[in-house]
């Protein structure tokens, strides 16, 4: 090879290993695992007490978390009443009431959280994904789900049913992690 | 080295060899084919493998284009080779083993990839990325692959 080619395709060659060498960083595949399902005590929402607030740790013992993320679903129920009452004018559950829960990291803005409608009679999902930065090789992370009762017939009384799971995202080039965790704080 | 390499030494030349050639092709290999298909350890530490062979020798190829760019006088150099073979060593090791190395890692190799990232994004007419910081995972078994350091300084001899 002539000395100028030589040159020009060392300078090449060192521009591609420069880039192959930044891509190569963040290039490990990642799966997803959950936990086992956390059924929470009913949310009893009433016109006296139309909001309550949860605070739930979603943790897995792991250097390689990337995301921590929480669902919760189940279901939005009224009693009381006012359900009868609706009953009997022929309205659906849904026709008379539905509340919103906010689903959040803990503390945080507005924009940060998701905020979803839950009608009355009907299931519901929310769910929230954060990046994690493991610590010490632990990664947690707590959401708050703030529900509040927007809209129902007064004098009834909404029980909202929900079960929440938890999910990581973690690098699979390295063992997997024992147990992802999903806990109600106090 | 021996004058008839000084001769036809040309700067950055010593990724032009058989080795670092190979560990190069074997890194964009396992990166973006072989850890989706065959995810685990093996594919894991094959890239760290691949990476430590042929490392040292980009750093001092950069030394050495760096040096020409500026109209400084140049040749090839083993202290040259052996200061970023111990600059990896360091790096790499206390990056898989240390929060705030990995941390200071992950911030400069976030800044280094954007201008590619961005001009990615411009090629593609989307919207430019955010400055973010690539994972790097702190897995001290890692540090199990560091003989392939090796492989940079057995490669000026193959």
């Amino acid at each position: 090879m002539k000395h100028s080619t030589r040159r020009h395709v060392a300078a090449a060659v060192t521009v591609v290993a420069s880039l192959v060498s930044l891509a190569s960083l963040d290039s490990n595949p990642t799966e997803t695992y959950t936990s086992a399902a956390l059924e929470g005590p009913p949310i009893v929402l009433t016109d006296a007490a139309p909001s309550a607030k949860r605070t739930l740790r979603a943790a897995v013992a792991s250097t390689d978390a990337r995301a921590i993320g929480l669902s919760v679903s189940g279901t939005v129920a009224w009693s009381g009443a006012a359900a009868g009452q609706a009953a009997d004018a022929g309205q659906g559950f849904g026709d008379g009431a539905f509340c919103a829960a906010k689903l959040g990291p803990l503390g945080a803005t507005a924009e940060q959280a998701g905020t979803l409608p839950g009608r009355i009679g009907e299931p519901f999902r929310w769910d929230m994904t954060l990046s994690c930065e493991p610590q010490l090789g632990i990664c947690s992370r707590d959401f708050e789900l703030d529900v509040v009762l927007l809209r129902a017939p007064p004098g009834a009384e909404v029980t909202i049913t929900w079960t929440a799971v938890a999910s990581v995202v973690l690098d699979v080039t390295t063992p997997a992690p024992a147990s992802v965790t999903v806990t109600l704080l106090p | 080295m021996t004058p008839g390499d000084s001769k036809q030494a040309v700067p950055g030349d010593g990724l032009l060899r058989p080795i670092p050639l190979v560990a190069l092709v074997v890194l964009a290999l396992n990166d973006h084919v072989l850890k989706t298909a065959w995810p685990g350890v093996v594919t894991g530490k094959l890239s760290d493998i691949a990476g430590l062979a042929f490392f040292p020798l980009l750093l001092q190829a950069l030394w050495e284009q760096g040096l020409v760019i500026a109209a400084r006088p140049w040749g090839p150099s083993r202290r040259a080779l052996a200061v970023a073979t111990l600059a990896t060593l360091l790096v790499f090791a206390l990056a898989k083993t240390w929060g705030p190395a990995n941390e200071l890692v992950r911030d400069a190799a976030g800044g280094l990839s954007w201008p590619f990232r961005a001009a990615w994004a411009c090629l593609q007419g989307v919207a430019l990325p955010r400055a973010g910081r690539p994972m790097l995972v702190r897995d001290p078994t890692d540090l199990l692959t560091l003989p392939a350091l090796l492989l940079a300084w057995w490669s000026r001899r193959v």
